[in-house]
């Protein structure tokens, strides 16, 4: 019978929502392909993660827990991941296009000698050889191939917020705890410490206020820091972002940039001071539901994808827009 | 069912559209102009607050005689709020040795309305003194030439320029010129390159250094092209600065907005933001177009396009419907010289001050002032090679306008705004980061060399450059090929009777035209190709001819 | 101290940043035409930086090495030109369209080819295909300990340290060398080489390796084509955008603040 097997990840042992959305992925091709559907664990301390995912459609859980695996290692993830891929033998294997499915995608697909296709937005089913027909863009979003693999499993991962997260719906689900041999002696790289940074999670946002090339220095972004801050005061969450020359420059960090090597977004609400619009940044914010461009060029291709446009000089009209709302608090 | 019908069809905005515009309205047409940018004008634009608040950018052409295009008087331009003035000096050119040359105009404008000019013993006097001082021999050619521009040139390169090409086999009247011994110009200049008319017209280093910085201005040919008759004469007439300089006061939006105004009173409807995707053609006629959004426009009468051939036939017509022949030809126009720049406005606290105006202080006040090291050999020899391998020359040859000091829109009061222009290469030779950084460099590179004819251009003189790099041009005019300004290049085989198509201004569709820059008369707002265009086509539907 | 050797793979693709009008799709040949010329890939221009970075503070031979089909020695030459010390160009017709793993396959073997090396360096993706997969499988096949998306890399007594992005923020990690690290855009712009350095660099000899498909004994089963399907124009990304007018900046800013007022 065949398996399609998703890989889950947890944040703090949270269940990720990139792995709602492979759920979901999952289930669309079961519903072609026939089989089941099982989605694999790797952690420790998994309980409420497990909790989590019995309320999903899932036929299987696969449950590999380990202190070794409290923290992800890539190389004892790698290795794990080999194992339990030899021993299960799916059909399919899908990953979130995440850092995680982007460091152990290739990895494995290495070792398994099989062809994985990164970043894919959209996964059929071929009925004549029953193989799977992947969906990737190209070329920063200016073309998009589709393409095959060859090897077992066939392995995926998939973009996230492209696929919507799989709704919650009682089926009985069967847990099933793994035994791997797993051994620290794998352990190439060592990690010696972790610095923290708070990290700007810009698809939680509601509102983007994003800076480009256009914003010209570093100190100018603390007036879009000012303007997300007064729409924060009014309840809507609301985060500054950025395209990549910014990150580049070292206006920003790179956990501000959104784009196609950043974060991918859909909020409600992204304005795109200064930025330009190259494509590989349009395809990270162009499912926004609406858009706001200030550029002085009125040429530029924010325009061509944006609701509404100014044209004029970004201080001028973010100063504006400030004192009106610092009238209003 | 067509979206909207028109009698007329104009496809993009540009220079040319806008000037077509009007004509064929005058006609009796009910005329539908579509552009896909926001704004008409195409290049003819300024941009507000550019390089600085309070500064107006020049976004292309700086130098335009105007005056002289019979749509000027055609729809009483002045009237409609174009306005020139006529600086009595008009081009110079700096040495790195302290020299310069400074050309007075032989014609200057007597009535300001109509344009009308008058030839001036006294300004020739003051040129051939000023090409003494370094060669009597080419003072002397200076007169000779002169004489001949004023007898005999000067007719012809106006007819030429405001009379649609003669049937192949039929002299136009510049080959007249050739033909006629006593013009004193010979069929050979046909055939040199840029590097043998400089040495065939002129002795010294300064004049030959002039001509081959000028056969660049406007035209892109660099010393190992073939210019061909026609920019010959007009590059000669840069050197010798025989017509007088002329600044719009508004730079050229001043056109455009009187062009335009002048169109909408006679009924030209224009549509901004409306890019044509399709030219429809059934039966060997354009029907009509189609644009982006889907819509159908349907033309009665004809379709005029405002675009370069490659565009207009392999996007517009598509290639399937065109002949093998024409294929041929479209496919060799080329854009490779075709005024590629380093150009824009940079905005000053103060005027640069030559240390060459302690011998002539017009250096200091002249519309067209070049500066640039004597070296004839590296001009000749080395300049292009070093462009095409890396960008930008070691030794720079720019031209700049201080168009501030005769138009106080420019700059606000005090302040001051110079053009600057300098050649580069193809947009293709370089990747978009590799031209930003271009762009720095030059920048830096410009200043520096600047600084050796004037020392007070430092850092700290400069308030903001608008430079910009074919690269820029290339991402927002589709016809401004390789991001050169001329719409193709200006070379013998791309220019006069040679541009763009095989039959002028006709296509091999029965009312389909081309009027733009790519078409004979070539690039420049001032030059002839919707005006010819119109009167092609008042003779083939029997229309009134332009009044001028 | 022993001198380093560091191999920096770098892929030659089409301007990434060329504008729309500059990409046509012919779905029929399946290609991707890009008017525009061709560049050494964004992130291996970061991977040849941070070579560059560790030849600054130690002694370090640097190899970049580049696989691929119609290879330009003009465009790879400006890595020499920022102050690698050698070229190596792989090239064959048939290495067009490889997939991953086998680009990685033919990088390992000429790797090998060229005898000893401390680190190799690569881009953390390419910027036309975006697979990210290249550097990582490379790893596997030379067995290397493999960091990933490094933001900053120090050599240090046999070992190599790492600052990796992750979710967190900067993992920190070490390794001992010879090993493998992928490179992302945090380490910094690719330093910019004067015009005046690539002219005299044009007189003098580049030291460039060329090496044919059969110095390298490929067995044919490592060596495939990715395979494609079909190749298509992206969806339409276009809005009608309504230009907000006004008289003045404060104006054009009164009316965008009752827009947004409406949308939230």
């Amino acid at each position: 019978m065949d398996e399609i097997l998703i890989l889950a990840e947890t944040k703090e042992t949270q269940i990720e929502k990139s792995t709602h959305e492979l759920i979901q992925a999952g289930r669309e091709l079961k519903s072609a392909l026939g089989g089941i559907l099982s989605c694999l664990l790797l952690g420790e301390g998994m309980d409420g993660a497990v909790k989590d995912l019995e309320q999903y459609p899932l036929d299987r859980i696969y449950l590999l827990e380990n202190p070794l695996l409290k923290d992800f290692s890539p190389d004892l993830w790698v290795s794990s991941l080999e194992q339990a891929v030899r021993n299960l033998k799916p059909k399919v294997f899908i990953m979130a296009h995440s850092p995680t499915g982007r460091e152990v995608g290739p990895r494995l697909s290495a070792r398994l000698k099989s062809t994985l296709t990164t970043d894919c937005i959209g996964l059929r089913l071929d009925p004549e050889d029953r193989r799977i027909v992947r969906v990737k863009p190209i070329y920063g979003g200016n073309a998009v191939a589709v393409l095959k693999g060859k090897g077992n499993p066939e392995l995926i991962t998939l973009r996230k917020n492209v696929y919507s997260p799989a709704a919650p719906e009682g089926t009985k689900t069967e847990i099933i705890k793994l035994q791997l041999a797993l051994s620290d002696q794998v352990v190439k790289v060592k990690a010696l410490r972790t610095i923290f940074r708070e990290q700007v999670e810009l698809d939680k946002a509601e509102v983007i206020i994003s800076g480009g090339r256009g914003i010209g220095a570093k100190e100018d972004f603390q007036l879009l820091e000012r303007l997300a801050e007064l729409i924060n005061q009014r309840g809507i969450k609301a985060l500054v972002g950025c395209s990549r020359p910014v990150v580049d420059k070292g206006w920003l960090s790179s956990d501000h940039q959104v784009g196609l090597t950043g974060t991918m977004v859909a909020p409600g609400l992204y304005v795109a001071v200064g930025i330009s619009g190259a494509i590989q940044h349009l395809v990270g914010m162009v499912r926004s539901k609406k858009i706001v461009a200030i550029n002085t060029d009125p040429n530029c291709n924010m325009f061509k994808v944006a609701d509404y446009g100014v044209i004029e000089d970004y201080k001028e009209i973010l100063h504006h827009l400030i004192s009106k709302l610092e009238g209003l608090s | 069912m067509a979206d909207r019908v028109y009698d007329a069809v104009v496809i993009g905005g540009g220079h040319h559209g806008t000037i077509i515009a009007p004509y064929l309205a005058k006609a009796g047409m009910k005329v539908g102009v579509f552009e896909r940018l926001d704004h008409l004008g195409g290049g003819a634009i300024m941009e507000k607050d550019r390089p600085a608040p309070g500064f107006t950018g020049t976004f292309c052409a700086h130098f335009t005689r105007f005056y002289s295009h019979p749509a000027y008087k055609e729809f009483n331009l002045r009237d409609e709020g174009l306005e020139y003035v006529f600086p009595d000096t008009n081009e110079a050119i700096i040495f790195d040795d302290e020299t310069s040359y400074v050309a007075y105009a032989a014609f200057s404008v007597v009535d300001p309305k109509t344009g009308e000019t008058r030839f001036n013993e006294e300004n020739v006097k003051k040129t051939y003194e000023q090409i003494k001082e370094f060669s009597k021999v080419d003072a002397e050619t200076y007169l000779e030439l002169t004489e001949k521009y004023r007898d005999r040139w000067r007719a012809a390169f106006h007819r030429h320029r405001y009379s649609p090409p003669t049937p192949w086999g039929t002299p136009d009247p510049l080959e007249e010129l050739l033909i006629d011994p006593k013009s004193g110009l010979i069929p050979e200049l046909q055939y040199m390159t840029c590097k043998q008319v400089a040495r065939y017209f002129f002795e010294s280093d300064e004049l030959r250094i002039l001509t081959l910085r000028g056969f660049l201005t406007s035209w892109g040919c660099f010393p190992s092209d073939v210019p061909g008759i026609a920019t010959i004469l007009a590059t000669i007439h840069l050197t010798l600065g025989w017509e007088p300089a002329a600044i719009a006061k508004g730079g050229t939006q001043a056109i455009t907005d009187a062009l335009v105004s002048a169109g909408k009173k006679l009924g030209v409807e224009y549509h901004i933001n409306s890019e044509v995707t399709k030219i429809l053609i059934e039966n060997g006629r354009a029907k009509g177009v189609r644009l982006a959004d889907g819509r159908e426009i349907e033309a009665k009468q004809l379709v005029v396009s405002d675009n370069a051939s490659p565009q207009l036939f392999f996007r517009l017509v598509g290639e399937d419907n065109i002949e093998q022949e024409l294929k041929r030809k479209v496919r060799t126009y080329t854009f490779d010289r075709s005024g590629q720049l380093f150009w824009g406005d940079v905005a000053l606290h103060e005027l640069p001050n030559y240390k060459a105006s302690k011998n002539n202080p017009d250096v200091n006040r002249t519309p067209r002032t070049y500066w640039a090291p004597k070296d004839l050999a590296f001009m000749e020899d080395k300049y292009l090679h070093e462009i095409m391998l890396v960008g930008m020359p070691s030794k720079i040859f720019c031209l700049t306008a201080p168009d501030s000091i005769w138009d106080p829109t420019r700059a606000p009061a005090g302040k001051h705004s110079v053009l600057v222009e300098e050649f580069t290469c193809p947009a293709r030779l370089f990747s978009r980061k590799e031209w930003d950084q271009l762009k720095e460099q030059f920048l830096e590179e410009c200043l520096e060399q600047w600084r050796h004819y004037a020392p007070n251009m430092t850092r700290e003189n400069l308030i903001a450059e608008g430079l910009t790099t074919p690269a820029d041009i290339r991402d927002t005019h589709l016809d401004m090929g390789e991001g050169g300004w001329c719409e193709g290049d200006c070379s013998a085989v791309q220019s006069g009777r040679f541009r763009g198509m095989l039959r002028g201004y006709r296509t091999p569709f029965k009312n389909l035209y081309i009027c733009s820059s790519g078409s004979p008369g070539g690039p420049g707002i001032g030059r002839g190709s919707s005006y010819n265009c119109y009167k092609t086509i008042a003779q083939d539907m029997g229309l009134p001819m332009p009044r001028y | 101290m022993k001198e380093l050797k560091i191999i920096v793979c770098a892929k030659q693709i089409p301007d990434p940043e060329a504008p729309f009008s500059a990409v046509t799709v012919d779905s029929k040949k399946k290609e991707v035409k890009v008017d525009a010329p061709e560049v050494i890939s964004p992130y291996d221009e970061n991977a040849l930086e941070a070579a560059l970075r560790i030849k600054e503070s130690s002694k370090a031979f640097i190899t970049v090495l580049s696989v691929g089909s119609s290879l330009s020695d003009t465009v790879l030459r400006k890595a020499i030109a920022a102050g690698a010390d050698q070229l190596v160009m792989v090239e064959d017709d048939s290495f067009g369209r490889l997939d991953s793993y086998s680009t990685a396959y033919v990088l390992s073997k000429a790797i090998s080819m060229l005898g000893e090396y401390d680190l190799i360096l690569t881009g953390r993706q390419a910027g036309d295909w975006d697979w990210g997969q290249v550097g990582l499988i490379l790893g596997e096949i030379l067995g290397l300990p493999t960091i990933n998306m490094a933001a900053g890399i120090t050599v240090r007594d046999g070992h190599v340290e790492v600052s990796r992005l992750v979710p967190a923020g900067l993992e920190l990690v070490e390794a001992k060398m010879p090993a493998l690290v992928t490179v992302s855009n945090e380490v910094g712009e690719l330093r910019y080489v004067s015009r005046s350095k690539i002219l005299g660099m044009l007189k003098k000899r580049i030291p460039i390796k060329k090496v044919s498909k059969g110095d390298l004994n490929l067995e044919p089963e490592f060596l495939n084509t990715m395979e494609l399907l079909e190749l298509l124009p992206p969806s339409d990304m276009r809005r009608d955008c309504v230009i907000v007018e006004g008289a003045t900046g404060k104006e054009k800013a009164e009316r965008l603040f009752e827009i947004i007022k409406q949308i939230l």
